[in-house]
């Protein structure tokens, strides 16, 4: 059952971002099974493992690969993928567009940049994010379709500002923004996000699945 | 083919239909009950409710993410009052980016619309009450450059939180417009208990983890024992984007509990807070509440399920109804402005939504964290 439903997560993930696998099927296929029978071989919770668990924190589940994969099973299972979803694909878009992240006032400048660290070496590419045949201005108003715009198919729990600032600039079609401005358009959606998600994932940490989980990394 | 199968994967396929046949029989026993009701009305509280009263309760892990909510209220409540505060004043901190200038740059047609809509509504005295004295700077600033959902409350945090609180007048007078701003009732009481909430062996009580405010979202399910009978209670988002979300519920449902906030008739929903500026008349959650309602009472699926309908915050409502009078959201309402004739309006109004005359409806009413009390 267990395989069934991580077979699962990868497919709709695959499906969701139209997967665009690195390396190839085969060997994601067998990477996956062998975690599959490494999960199958877990010693029962370790009550040590347990009481460092509080510790544990969002970003360390989302960092690892396990950990994310369980915790995208989670939402899904939550009905709130949407949340997960879009973290994944914006980050990927703050990311390839790292080097245009140029802020242009001198105080802010000197701040380092920081993003929600993700498995990304192992997450399928998000098809929008990197479609070559497609500008940043026009990526944004994808993104915005799917994830911003009232009705959209995977349309976010974020604030009214945040929405209707993004929805004015998806009505010019983000014509009137440079690239570098442009690559900073999801940063408050994410900040959003990673706050709404929390609720899903207090949840998650006192499931059976995430001590598990837990056992097996601090044992 | 079919005789590769080995005797083992037979028992454990009759095993799991066994199962299957199991949590069959399980879900046909429980009596399922959904919770409904636009963002913010109290259904997760009435849920955590439930499960102090009914359940198990909440255990250490649980209590521990409580915690952090809470923590992650206080900071983004304090940073909203700072950021509303420092833009209608239009009073930068420097170095601090202030949230309403937009991810880039400015929007000019939004700053307009602004400073328009606050010269029409608020005098210069007005704006003036909102200005936040140099001597609290630093504490501003420092309360700013928090990320609000990953902070712990330090020693420092504490101190901050409570000097604003406790001796600025701005934040005082900025958090009497909280019902346009989207900041909850129950920020309050943290702020109030800061130091008790900022220690590090702190763990929150019963009445911490009922008035603990964040938004829901997707979907979360509990069963109840109560006596013989079974009740698996689901748990939803209220915001427009988690509505839509609803119809995966809908299958078998014994009855729909459906919460409204009494006090909410002069509150701006989550989705739709802009500014101070905000009319509360032509957009406030009960008005949000009664649609969803309606579309509610619509649903095929539900033209014979029962409705208990929960009037939820019925203690601060006797302390609204003293200042704000239900007008708000029924302009119809002739009644004098107090508590027992206001609410027995609205109870009035949500039943006679109801169009199918065999359906039935209850009424129930609840205080913030007092669980059931009958109040006829």
């Amino acid at each position: 059952l267990k395989k069934g439903k991580r077979s699962n997560i990868r497919k709709q993930l695959s499906q969701l971002f139209k997967i665009e696998p690195l390396n190839s099927a085969a060997d994601a296929g067998h990477a996956a099974s062998q975690q599959d029978d490494k999960k199958v071989q877990l010693s029962p919770i370790n009550e040590d493992a347990e009481k460092q668990a509080p510790e544990i924190g969002i970003q360390t589940v989302l960092a690892d690969w396990d950990g994310f994969q369980l915790f995208m099973q989670h939402v899904t299972t939550e009905f709130s993928m949407e949340n997960l979803l879009a973290i994944v694909e914006l980050t990927q878009f703050q990311q390839y567009y790292h080097f245009d992240r140029v802020k242009v006032d001198a105080e802010e400048a000197n701040s380092s940049d920081t993003f929600v660290e993700l498995p990304l070496d192992k997450i399928p590419h998000s098809a929008i994010v990197y479609d070559k045949n497609l500008n940043i201005q026009q990526k944004c108003v994808e993104l915005c379709e799917k994830y911003v715009l009232a009705g959209s198919i995977h349309e976010l729990n974020i604030s009214y500002k945040t929405r209707k600032y993004l929805t004015d600039l998806y009505n010019e079609q983000f014509s009137s923004k440079t690239v570098s401005e442009c690559s900073f358009a999801f940063d408050k959606v994410i900040q959003e996000l990673c706050s709404v998600i929390l609720d899903s994932f207090w949840r998650f940490r006192d499931t059976h699945i995430f001590q598990e989980w837990a056992s097996k990394k601090y044992t | 083919m079919g005789g590769c199968m080995s005797d083992s994967q037979d028992t454990t396929d009759r095993n799991v239909e066994r199962e299957i046949e199991k949590d069959k029989k399980q879900d046909t026993r429980a009596h399922k009950l959904l919770l409904l009701g636009a963002g913010g009305s109290g259904k997760s509280t009435f849920f955590k409710q439930l499960k102090a009263i009914h359940g198990e309760g909440h255990n250490d892990r649980e209590k521990e993410g409580f915690k952090r909510q809470i923590h992650g209220q206080v900071v983004e409540s304090i940073q909203l009052l700072i950021r509303q505060c420092k833009t209608v004043t239009k009073d930068p901190l420097p170095g601090i980016k202030d949230e309403d200038d937009e991810p880039f740059g400015n929007d000019d047609l939004d700053d307009a619309r602004l400073s328009n809509s606050l010269k029409v509504e608020m005098t210069e005295t007005e704006i003036a009450q909102f200005k936040i004295a140099k001597e609290f700077d630093q504490s501003c600033q420092y309360l700013l450059e928090i990320h609000g959902s990953r902070s712990a409350l330090t020693e420092q945090l504490v101190t901050h939180v409570k000097s604003l609180w406790n001796e600025c007048p701005a934040i005082q007078a900025m958090f009497e417009h909280r019902n346009k701003i989207g900041i909850p009732d129950s920020s309050a009481f943290f702020f109030n208990d800061i130091e008790r909430i900022g220690r590090s062996d702190y763990t929150p009580d019963h009445k911490d983890i009922v008035l603990a405010r964040y938004r829901t979202t997707g979907m979360t399910e509990k069963e109840f024992h109560i006596k013989d009978a079974v009740f698996k209670v689901l748990d939803v988002g209220g915001q427009r984007n988690e509505r839509k979300k609803w119809i995966h519920f809908f299958d078998g449902v014994t009855a729909v509990l459906f919460v409204v906030s009494l006090t909410c008739y002069d509150e701006v929903p989550f989705e739709d807070v802009t500014d101070l500026a905000a009319d509360v008349t032509l957009m406030n959650s009960m008005l949000e509440s009664i649609k969803v309602f309606e579309d509610t009472l619509d649903f095929e699926c539900f033209q014979k399920t029962g409705f208990i309908l929960f009037f939820n915050k019925a203690d601060l409502m006797q302390e609204k109804i003293k200042r704000v009078p239900i007008t708000n959201a029924f302009p119809n309402y002739k009644g004098p402005q107090e508590f027992k004739p206001s609410v027995d309006y609205i109870s009035k109004y949500f039943l006679s939504l109801n169009r199918v005359p065999e359906r039935e409806m209850l009424l129930r009413f609840f205080f913030e964290y007092v669980l059931f009390v009958n109040y006829w």
